[in-house]
């Protein structure tokens, strides 16, 4: 057989391995254990996507849907294709991550000025507002180690972004009838100045991404682990836009002589180091009844906890399940083979309301 | 050097000018001018003016020497003196002598600034006796010997040199240069006589009370940014909250003095209004007698006011000197000149024809308990016209109908009219009136070269038929009129006994540039009649006025001040606007604020979209939409970009400075 006909030999059986895996895949997907010389291409879609406030689709569209009190919105989305070789791995991902946290009054003042309605005349609004955001790409390497029942996969690399801000603001403003007043500090590092519209040249960050996650299989069914995403994950920003920026009373000793500027500060470009918040994601997963499994999960991202119970059950080749988010409020449909698992989780049928949509996918095929 | 004093120059003193207007000056070794100019950093052009001398004495009179402060200060001081926006060191200086370097230089403050500068050489030469230097060496004296500052109106003294006199004699010079070169100074020129009229009405003694900018001597971010201060102060409406306060307190005592002045003054205004009747009953009489009396006579008006007339010439004196109602009348007038008419008439037509060349003078005053009303000398109206008119018609009745049709037409011939009113009314201070009023007032109306005319015609008639009658009635008119030139001058002030005082002065000039305004007028009636009636009427009219063209439009410029003296304000604050019209659609509108000590020129260029603004500092603020851009404005000095001024969401304007720094304009 000559090297070629061989080559094609090869691309067809991967394939069909790839086919019949799609359809045939005996269990859910788990870590596999991979012989030193064997490959396996990963595809990882993670999007967790939570606002108290107003449904997250009103975060693009000026605030416009109906609101609650709340204190935090956040998404964090990666998208991550590799190929892994015995224990080791290679990987490319795509990220994008907002984290918000505020209190109510800070973004009652922001819904109120996004749709004109201004600041309630004469009341106090004490703003605390922290946002953090980042848009990269990252070219990883990880090692894929076991001992016993025990899977533990490290994954390291290089991260590249040109799109974030991370700052924070507070204070107390009020609209005294004819203007805005208080006093507030605005501090913040941003790719595009999204507040003050100043216009900026494009900032490259570089940095690391690191992930650990820990599998058990005690025995059959039992699964427990903890997944530590973002675990040190740092970017170094060279000559990034920064504004420090102050929201003044007036300062005259005449109130009527507005001398003074309502806003101030100083804009420029300086070094910056970004750190974005660990995520974990910890579950256990057990036998309950006959073939029924069920699973207690836990996601704590950017200091919020989203406790998660689930129900599972085979059906063929293929578990079904549901799922239940505590905290938001979202029932959501799990489906495993063995080579992909797949979970959708919403708080609403209509994607436009929706204050958490979760899609996680997670394929690992033999090649 | 060239002459650029509308007298001439005397360089050596002797009296005699030794050059006229443009001609070239030889001047004595001793003449000398000089300027100052701090922080020089490479090659830079100083010019040197009337102006950067004195300041330049200015500065090597401060008791902390020469530095940038003490020097700039002293550029500033004398600037704002004159109302001149910019370093007065680095403002091109034009040759007034020469139209093409006129015509170089369009910057109204430039102008100013060359103006001055001669008005200044010219009013410290006109006290005569002395050379050119020995004037300006006195002028110098004077100025350091009042800290920088000019008598505002010394009364015509010899020996002074106040900014009435140098005002004055730019007017004299603009007018010089304006003969002797196409240069029109436009609003500039305006503005000058503007303020040379403000400057002859105030008070004899007074000392201008300029300062140097508080900013003077700083670097130009720091002008830029007391600049973006002193703006937003301005566009924020509640930031004069102090003048607010002051024009309040004194607002209320002029309308609680208004109030109790109010019965007084219409008395007083009845009594005038009695005397105004009574003579001009009394010199219609005269005009109208058949033989005019020679000597001096009374006359009993028929209100039962007594009228003394003492003819003169072609003229008579009349005068009343009575109390009405509680009102002493004291008013003079003086009637000279000559009307006369010609007429004629026939069956179908008659013509007229009336030449005016008349004047009319007053003085006197009405006064009662609480008010006293003072017509001042100069006082006076004065006509010079011929008018003709003439009118024909026709007239036919007969079985078939009637008709009846009549032309009119007209011109007016003015060959100069002018209204000089010069008036005050003072309050009477009493036990009610702790703080009483006085307001002086003056109003000045001129009218060269105009010519009216006007034609009617008018035709009315029915004609009959075998079912009734067709009646039509046409009337038609055309009224044309232009002037050579026309201006007004307004001025007032409101003052009361605590000094608070308000003014205003507005001077408009206007040309009409060969447009004639024309109305046109067009009806016509009509009505079909028959055995029952009216069966039907029909009606159409036109009417319209006729456009300006590119070639024929009115010119104008005019300008505006109001100065307020106001309790809780230290120092006088002054706004003035002032604007030309320059083609059918060209025209410049600028305005300034003087105001706690600083100045602020605003101009506006129509059609240019761009509004320009420059304060005492140099620093020139654009204001300009800059399409693709979310920057509305930039701030300069000279060519040193100082900040942008930048729009920042819908309703957030934020000035961003070169250093980094930036402040919401509001």
């Amino acid at each position: 057989m000559n090297p070629q006909s061989n080559h094609r030999h090869a691309a067809g059986l991967c394939q069909a391995r790839l086919l019949l895996a799609l359809l045939c895949g005996p269990a859910p997907v788990t870590a596999q254990a991979l012989a030193s010389d064997d490959w396996q291409f990963e595809l990882f879609a993670d999007s967790l996507s939570y606002s108290e406030t107003v449904p997250i689709a009103a975060w693009f569209d000026e605030l416009d849907g109906p609101t609650r009190r709340g204190e935090r919105a956040f998404t964090s989305q990666r998208l991550t294709s590799g190929l892994r070789h015995g224990p080791w791995l290679a990987q490319l991902s795509s990220r994008y991550d907002t984290y918000l946290q505020f209190n109510p009054d800070t973004f009652e003042a922001a819904y109120r000025n996004e749709n004109d309605l201004g600041l309630v005349s004469g009341q106090q609004y004490p703003i605390a507002l922290q946002g953090e955001h980042l848009r990269g790409n990252a070219l990883s390497f990880g090692y894929v180690g076991q001992w016993q029942q025990l899977e533990w996969r490290l994954v390291a690399g290089y991260l590249r972004a040109n799109e974030m801000f991370d700052g924070s603001m507070s204070g107390v403003v009020s609209d005294d009838g004819e203007r805005y007043q208080g006093q507030a500090h605005l501090d913040w590092v941003y790719s595009e100045d999204l507040l003050l519209d100043r216009a900026v040249s494009a900032p490259t960050g570089h940095g690391l991404q690191s992930d650990l996650w820990l599998d058990w299989r005690p025995a059959t069914g039992w699964h427990l682990w903890l997944h530590l995403d973002d675990l040190f994950t740092q970017l170094w920003w060279r000559d990034i836009a920064y504004t420090q920026a102050e929201l003044d009373p007036p300062a005259s000793a005449n109130p009527d002589l507005f001398d003074d500027p309502l806003l101030s500060g100083v804009e420029g470009y300086r070094d910056y180091r970004q750190r974005l918040p660990l995520k974990i994601d910890a579950g256990l997963r057990a036998p309950l009844w006959r073939t029924m499994s069920g699973g207690m999960r836990l996601r704590v991202v950017d200091q919020q906890l989203l406790p998660e119970l689930s129900l599972h059950h085979p059906l063929g080749h293929w578990q079904f399940g549901l799922s239940y988010l505590l905290q938001a409020d979202a029932p959501g449909l799990v489906i495993g083979h063995r080579y992909l698992a797949l979970q959708l989780a919403s708080d609403s049928l209509d994607w436009q309301q929706a204050r958490t949509l979760v899609v996680n996918l997670a394929l690992q095929l033999p090649l | 050097m060239k002459c650029d004093l509308a007298a001439g120059c005397d360089s050596d003193g002797d009296g005699t000018a030794d050059a006229a207007f443009g001609e070239s000056v030889a001047l004595t070794p001793a003449f000398s001018l000089s300027a100052l100019r701090s922080n020089v950093a490479g090659e830079v052009a100083v010019n040197v003016t009337t102006l950067t001398d004195l300041a330049t004495r200015l500065a090597e009179q401060n008791p902390n020497g020469l530095d940038a402060i003490s020097i700039e200060g002293a550029n500033s001081q004398v600037a704002n003196l004159f109302g001149i926006t910019g370093d007065l060191s680095a403002l091109p200086v034009i040759d007034l002598t020469d139209s093409a370097s006129l015509a170089a230089v369009s910057d109204n403050s430039a102008r100013r600034a060359a103006l001055l500068s001669a008005g200044l050489l010219q009013a410290a030469s006109s006290n005569g006796g002395q050379s050119m230097e020995e004037a300006l060496t006195a002028l110098a004296t004077e100025f350091l010997a009042n800290n920088g500052q000019l008598i505002v109106n010394d009364g015509g003294a010899d020996d002074s040199v106040s900014l009435s006199d140098v005002l004055s004699a730019v007017t004299a010079i603009i007018t010089a240069v304006e003969t002797a070169s196409e240069t029109d100074f436009g609003e500039v020129a305006t503005e000058l006589e503007r303020e040379a009229g403000e400057a002859e009405q105030s008070a004899e003694g007074e000392l201008t009370n300029a300062q140097p900018s508080p900013e003077a001597g700083s670097p130009a971010l720091a002008q830029a940014k007391a600049m973006v201060g002193d703006v937003r102060t301005l566009v924020n409406a509640s930031g004069l909250g102090v003048l607010e306060t002051g024009a309040k307190a004194f607002g209320d005592n002029v309308e609680m003095a208004g109030k109790l002045l109010e019965p007084d003054l219409d008395s007083a205004v009845g009594a005038l209004e009695q005397a105004v009747t009574a003579m001009a009953e009394a010199l219609e009489e005269h005009m109208s007698a058949a033989t005019a009396p020679t000597e001096a006579y009374s006359y009993q008006a028929s209100n039962g006011l007594t009228i003394a007339l003492t003819p003169a010439g072609d003229g008579v004196a009349l005068s009343v000197d009575e109390t009405l109602d509680g009102n002493t009348l004291a008013i003079n007038a003086t009637f000279a000149g000559t009307v006369e008419e010609d007429s004629s008439e026939d069956e179908d037509s008659w013509q007229d024809q009336l030449t005016v060349d008349v004047s009319l003078s007053a003085t006197g005053s009405v006064s009662n308990s609480g008010v006293t009303l003072t017509l001042a000398q100069g006082s006076a109206i004065a006509l010079d016209f011929t008018a003709t008119e003439s009118e024909n018609w026709t007239n036919s009745d007969s079985e078939q109908g009637w008709n009846y049709s009549s032309d009119t037409s007209g011109q007016l011939h003015l060959n100069a009219a002018s209204l000089l009113l010069d008036v005050s009314i003072a309050q009477a201070a009493s036990e009610a009136v702790a703080n009483p009023l006085l307001f002086t007032g003056t109003l000045d109306l001129a009218l060269n070269g105009g010519h009216f005319s006007w034609q009617e015609s008018e035709e009315h008639g029915c004609t009959n038929n075998d079912s009734g009658s067709v009646c039509e009635d046409h009337n038609s008119s055309t009224e044309s009129a232009t002037f050579d030139s026309a201006s007004l001058k307004l001025s007032g002030e409101l003052a009361d006994s605590e000094d608070n005082k308000v003014a205003l002065s507005l001077l408009i000039n206007a040309e009409a540039n060969g447009f004639v305004l024309e109305h046109n007028y067009s009806e016509l009636y009509r009505n079909l009649w028959s055995d029952s009636g009216m069966s039907s009427n029909e009606h159409s009219a036109e009417d319209g006025f006729n456009d300006e063209s590119e070639e024929a439009f009115v010119s104008f410029d005019f300008s505006l001040s109001v100065v307020a003296a106001l309790p809780g304000v230290a120092e006088q604050t002054s706004i003035s606007v002032s604007g030309a019209r320059t083609g059918l659609k060209e025209g410049s509108l600028s305005g300034e604020l003087q105001w706690l000590g600083k100045q602020l020129d605003i101009s506006a260029d129509a059609g240019s979209e761009t509004i320009t603004a420059t304060n005492q500092d140099g620093v020139v603020l654009t204001l300009h939409e800059e399409e693709g851009s979310n920057i509305i404005g930039r701030i300069r000095k000279g060519d040193e970009l100082l900040a942008r001024v930048e729009r920042s969401g819908d309703n957030l304007v934020l000035v961003r400075y070169k250093d980094g720094s930036f402040e919401s304009a509001i």
